[in-house]
């Protein structure tokens, strides 16, 4: 199973698949809520190694996720189009598109005994967006 | 002990025991009454694993469910009705059925070890109408 995320936008840039490891959907809505409420959000999480680029790696993009999680409000590019892609045996099981989406925390947490960092992010779908989130999969792709 | 889910709508989803790992079944009762109250609720929480068919040669169930979870509240597809087979030995020991339930909460992990992923469905019976989810067994299967 491979993980790959794509952030398009004012700069554009891809998480490569060495880097991701997990990835969590999940959908924010309130928990008293007596009958289906408007008030649904969209959350992804994702969290990986912050590899670092020796001779010829793969560039190391997780720092465009750090500099994106810096942008103020007030700025167009605090919104970009996410995109995240679970492939299995050559099969694009998932496609989560998130095209109004905003960093609500970024995490990086480095150790003397790892080697490599670890980084988390956690995106919502701008809330009255809501509708052009989209959930894809089961197709031949990769 | 196996457990069958299967949800109709626009998008029907049918879960079978090798995919369902726990279903829990709530009464959400005030638990400060003093007296029987009427604000009762009925939950289901279901967790499972997304087993993904190689060469997408089935359809993936988990697929509507993900949809569902991102019905807006003006549509009619929200509620949908949620039926669940508690299976041993060759029984029904339990039949759940919420005929009108909605999406409380709804989560999907991925990861890079386990191969395959796990998702995580909240749903609850449209409170007015709590009156209507069953709940029955002992029958054949």
């Amino acid at each position: 199973m491979s993980l790959r995320v794509k952030v398009n936008g004012v700069t554009s840039f891809e998480i490569a698949k060495e880097c991701v490891q997990k990835t969590k959907f999940r959908t924010d809505i309130p928990l008293d809520s007596n009958a289906r409420t408007k008030d649904v959000g969209c959350t992804l999480e994702i969290s990986g190694k912050i590899l670092v680029s020796t001779d010829g790696d793969p560039f190391d993009s997780t720092l465009q996720l750090g500099k994106w999680s810096m942008i103020p409000a007030e700025d167009a590019a605090a919104y970009r189009q996410v995109e995240v892609e679970i492939i299995n045996a050559g099969v694009v099981e998932r496609k989560y598109t998130f095209p109004r989406a905003f960093v609500v925390d970024y995490k990086e947490d480095y150790a003397n005994s790892d080697g490599i960092g670890q980084f988390s992010i956690i995106i919502k779908q701008k809330k009255d967006k809501l509708a052009s989130v989209s959930i894809e999969g089961g197709y031949i792709g990769a | 002990m196996g457990f069958r889910v299967s949800i109709d709508g626009s998008g029907p989803v049918n879960l079978t025991e090798q995919c369902v790992k726990e279903v829990k079944f709530l009464s959400e009762i005030p638990k400060d009454s003093n007296a029987r109250a009427t604000d009762n609720g009925a939950t289901l929480q279901i967790r499972g694993k997304m087993l993904f068919s190689l060469g997408a040669e089935k359809q993936d169930g988990t697929l509507n469910l993900a949809k569902w979870s991102v019905v807006p509240s003006e549509s009619a597809d929200a509620y949908r009705t949620v039926k669940v087979d508690v299976v041993a030995a060759g029984q029904i020991v339990r039949q759940i059925t919420l005929p009108n339930a909605f999406v409380m909460e709804y989560e999907e992990s991925l990861d890079d070890e386990t191969g395959v992923g796990e998702f995580y469905l909240h749903v609850k019976q449209k409170k007015d109408l709590t009156g209507l989810t069953s709940l029955e067994g002992g029958f054949g299967a």
